[in-house]
């Protein structure tokens, strides 16, 4: 009987071992090798086989595969037996999941064709030989993009990813409440000016107009500071060899901190989460008077405040005078995985690269979004951006050109902050002391002494 | 003439199916837990004696990520945090439950289905659908709750973005959503109870509240505690009502432990140091639970 009972259980032990055990530890090359179809048609090549090219991704990816819908079917294209399917996730984080529990598994099989990350997880995909390097096959077409398009999806020198946008740091502001304040706008070009104008407001509005909003979650460390005060502070979290933390103690830094502390403790800020109605009622009521955000608020303000059309006006965002750049862009990009028997990888490259490239097909496509205000990206190629409808004046924005104002943004913009493996975590810290800076349970300058202590804790760094 | 009514020896080859029959049963369950719960949990505790991003290789490093957990701030406070929710939890939910389960089982109250209909309503609707309408009301500037304080003349409180308050909608939403399960648990005990015992405790001149304390209480005692067992092991694992709330913040003021290992798994993307924190949250429901089961074996043996 104790014979029996202990081989059955060695034979569900052994089983569900064997289950486990099976699926793991295939890298993506071990798949097994399947003939690429070459080239689109479109370059002299083959068609591409009838399936599915799935994209894993976030934000609303919908608009933008309404380009590539369009491009498969386009004659010539090899691709009209492809279908293209863009999995939606809540975030970078998640995309970064799923491919972590596709390698776990073992189900590399099941890996899209390309992925949309940001540069911390593009480096460590790419160090690990999960992203395809393309540099070969995107390299004749650099001169054609902006300068420093490809900075950030870059790794060791080599290409990891395409960007489909580049968005910069601006000045959203509403006209109406500086109208009838009678405050020029164009004071706000600097960060001085800015927050002079942001007393005035107060002072002139009896303390009812905020200058500006200030989330009390994560979101006041991504878009105040990770890309706005911090760049354009010249700022820096990590010394140059990225093995030490000196945030606490660099001038730039201490800039951006002290600069964001004279807004919030002067009462500037009006405290609300950010795309959250609360935020868009207050803004509406016109208790917001501007917001220092990158160039995607604009779908946000279209299809949210759209009662508001004629009333919102955008410019590039204030600089400090000392530094004399704005704050940095934001990447959207997407990474081909290194599947050796993915047919599509090609397809996707081409793909990218119309989408960057095609003047009249992006032209076409961005009418149709803003027809149903949906968003759009602004190009990155220097051709596109030379066209005359990329300086067209929008109404919504009271008949200037919110598509010139981002043009005029990618001048000025500063360098991204170093990203290192440390950066994630380091996040998550930062913007727990900044969270409670902001509710108020502690000053500037014990958030700086905490973040700097807990960065050191936490990561074993100097 | 004697008889032999004994049946016949069964072939061995029957009998021993005959054994193998009940394991056989059972193997499914046996299966799935080797699989989805064993074989993780022996993972993870592998796991937390390494370093681990989930893609890179995996570095051992002994004991450093129980070390560390020992002076990380940010667990300590999701620690502190979680006893916090399942304190409330056990205050409010087991009163609560054996009040309103004791309501509905009294015939003097009316539409008794209704109410108990009523009732259930909170833990049969999502979390996540809770947890939103909840940041409405508690919402600073647009909510419910602080337009009624309003009314009553009281400044606007910041339900979710201050550190002092902002356990205090968590706390409420759990509350309000666990409270229905376990009025269920308490009430289906309580009308179990002997109905001879309260007759004749009422002939006696017993009031309710004598005859709840009585004997409704002591007759439900083992109920109750295996839910506060229960409670206390769903409260220790609470993660929902935070991250939809206030997502654990301001700073970590309503982090949860769980939340935490959330974060650090697939945020920070430490998948060694979140199977620490996941080991250590287990040691410390191991310790409660363990003196849990010794104060029902006592009470069981007296």
């Amino acid at each position: 009987m104790k014979r029996t009972l202990a081989l059955g259980l060695a034979c569900v032990l052994g089983l569900s071992l064997l289950l486990t055990g099976c699926t793991q530890d295939n890298p993506p090359a071990n798949t097994t090798p399947a003939a690429p179809s070459g080239a689109p048609s479109q370059t002299g090549g083959t068609d591409y086989p009838a399936g599915k090219m799935t994209f894993w991704t976030y934000g609303m990816p919908e608009y933008m595969r309404r380009y590539f819908d369009g491009y498969a079917k386009r004659e010539g294209s090899g691709a009209q037996s492809v279908e293209v399917e863009m999995v939606n996730y809540s975030g970078e984080a998640e995309v970064r999941q799923q491919v972590m529990m596709s390698l776990t598994a073992g189900s590399t099989a099941d890996l899209p064709t390309a992925i949309s990350t940001f540069p911390v997880s593009m480096q460590v995909l790419a160090e690990n030989g999960l992203l395809k390097d393309i540099t070969d096959q995107v390299t004749p077409y650099l001169d054609q993009f902006i300068d420093g398009a490809f900075d950030q999806a870059t790794y060791n020198g080599r290409i990891y990813g395409i960007p489909y946008a580049l968005q910069p740091k601006m000045l959203f502001y509403n006209n109406d409440i500086f109208e009838e304040y009678e405050i020029d706008p164009g004071r706000m070009s600097t960060m001085d000016g800015y927050i002079e104008v942001g007393r005035e407001l107060l002072e002139k509005s009896g303390g009812a107009v905020k200058l500006s909003y200030v989330d009390p979650g994560s979101y006041t460390w991504r878009y105040w500071f990770r890309r706005g005060l911090m760049p354009q502070a010249g700022a820096k979290i990590w010394s140059d060899d990225g093995k030490s933390v000196v945030l606490d103690t660099d001038p730039g830094a201490r800039l951006a901190f002290d600069t964001f502390a004279e807004l919030f403790e002067g009462g500037m800020l009006y405290n609300a989460a950010t795309f959250q109605p609360a935020q868009y009622e207050a803004a509406r009521e016109g208790k917001i008077a501007t917001f220092y955000i990158e160039s995607f608020w604009d779908s946000y303000l279209r299809s949210n405040l759209a009662d508001m059309s004629g009333s919102w006006r955008s410019m590039p965002a204030p600089v400090f005078e000392q530094v004399g750049t704005a704050g940095a862009q934001a990447i959207g990009m997407y990474c081909v995985v290194n599947k050796e028997d993915d047919p599509y990888t090609d397809l996707f490259v081409d793909m990218m690269l119309d989408f960057n490239l095609n003047t009249e097909a992006r032209n076409s496509w961005s009418d149709e979004m803003l027809a149903e205000g949906l968003p759009t990206e602004h190009p990155i190629t220097k051709d596109l951006l030379a066209d005359p409808y990329w300086s067209q004046p929008s109404d919504y924005y009271g008949g200037e050109s919110y598509k010139q104002m981002v043009t005029l943004s990618y001048e000025n913009q500063s360098d991204n902050l170093p990203v290192t493996e440390n950066d994630a975590e380091a996040d998550t810290i930062i913007s727990s002391e900044l969270e409670k800076y902001v509710a108020g349970s502690q000053d500037m300058d014990a958030t700086i002494a905490n973040i700097g202590r807990l960065l050191r804790q936490n990561l074993g760094l100097s | 003439m004697k008889q032999n009514h004994a049946p016949p020896a069964a072939p061995r080859k029957w009998r021993r199916k005959k054994l193998i029959y009940p394991y056989l049963f059972i193997a499914p369950f046996y299966l799935l837990f080797l699989v989805f719960q064993l074989y993780p949990m022996i993972w993870s505790l592998v796991l937390s004696f390494y370093k681990w991003n989930g893609i890179s290789p995996q570095t051992f490093v002994g004991l450093k990520n129980y070390q560390r957990v020992l002076t990380d701030q940010m667990f300590w406070e999701s620690m502190t945090n979680t006893l916090w929710y399942l304190a409330a939890n056990l205050i409010f939910i087991l009163p609560l439950s054996v009040l309103l389960g004791q309501l509905l089982c009294t015939k003097a109250v009316r539409a008794r289905k209704l109410h108990k209909t009523i009732q259930i309503l909170p833990y049969i609707t999502s979390t996540a659908a809770a947890g939103l309408i909840f940041s409405m009301l508690f919402d600073a500037n647009i909510g419910v709750v602080n337009g009624m304080l309003g009314a009553l003349g009281i400044d606007a409180l910041p339900w979710l973005t201050s550190v002092e308050l902002s356990k205090i909608p968590v706390m409420i939403l759990s509350i309000w959503r666990n409270t229905p399960w376990y009025m269920l648990i308490v009430m289906s005990a309580i009308l179990g109870v002997d109905a001879n015992l309260h007759e004749a405790a009422v002939m006696d001149g017993a009031n309710a509240l004598q005859r709840m304390v009585r004997i409704t209480l002591p007759s439900i005692r083992s109920v109750l505690l295996f839910s506060l067992i229960n409670l206390t092991i769903d409260s220790a694992r609470i993660f929902t009502e935070p991250y939809i709330l206030t997502k654990g913040g301001p700073g970590a003021s309503s982090l949860s432990v769980v939340q935490y290992l959330y974060t650090t798994a697939f945020d920070s993307f430490q998948l060694g140091y979140a199977s620490t924190i996941g080991y250590m949250l287990t040691l410390v429901l191991l310790v409660v639970s363990i003196g849990y089961f010794i104060s029902l074996r006592r009470q069981s043996e007296e």
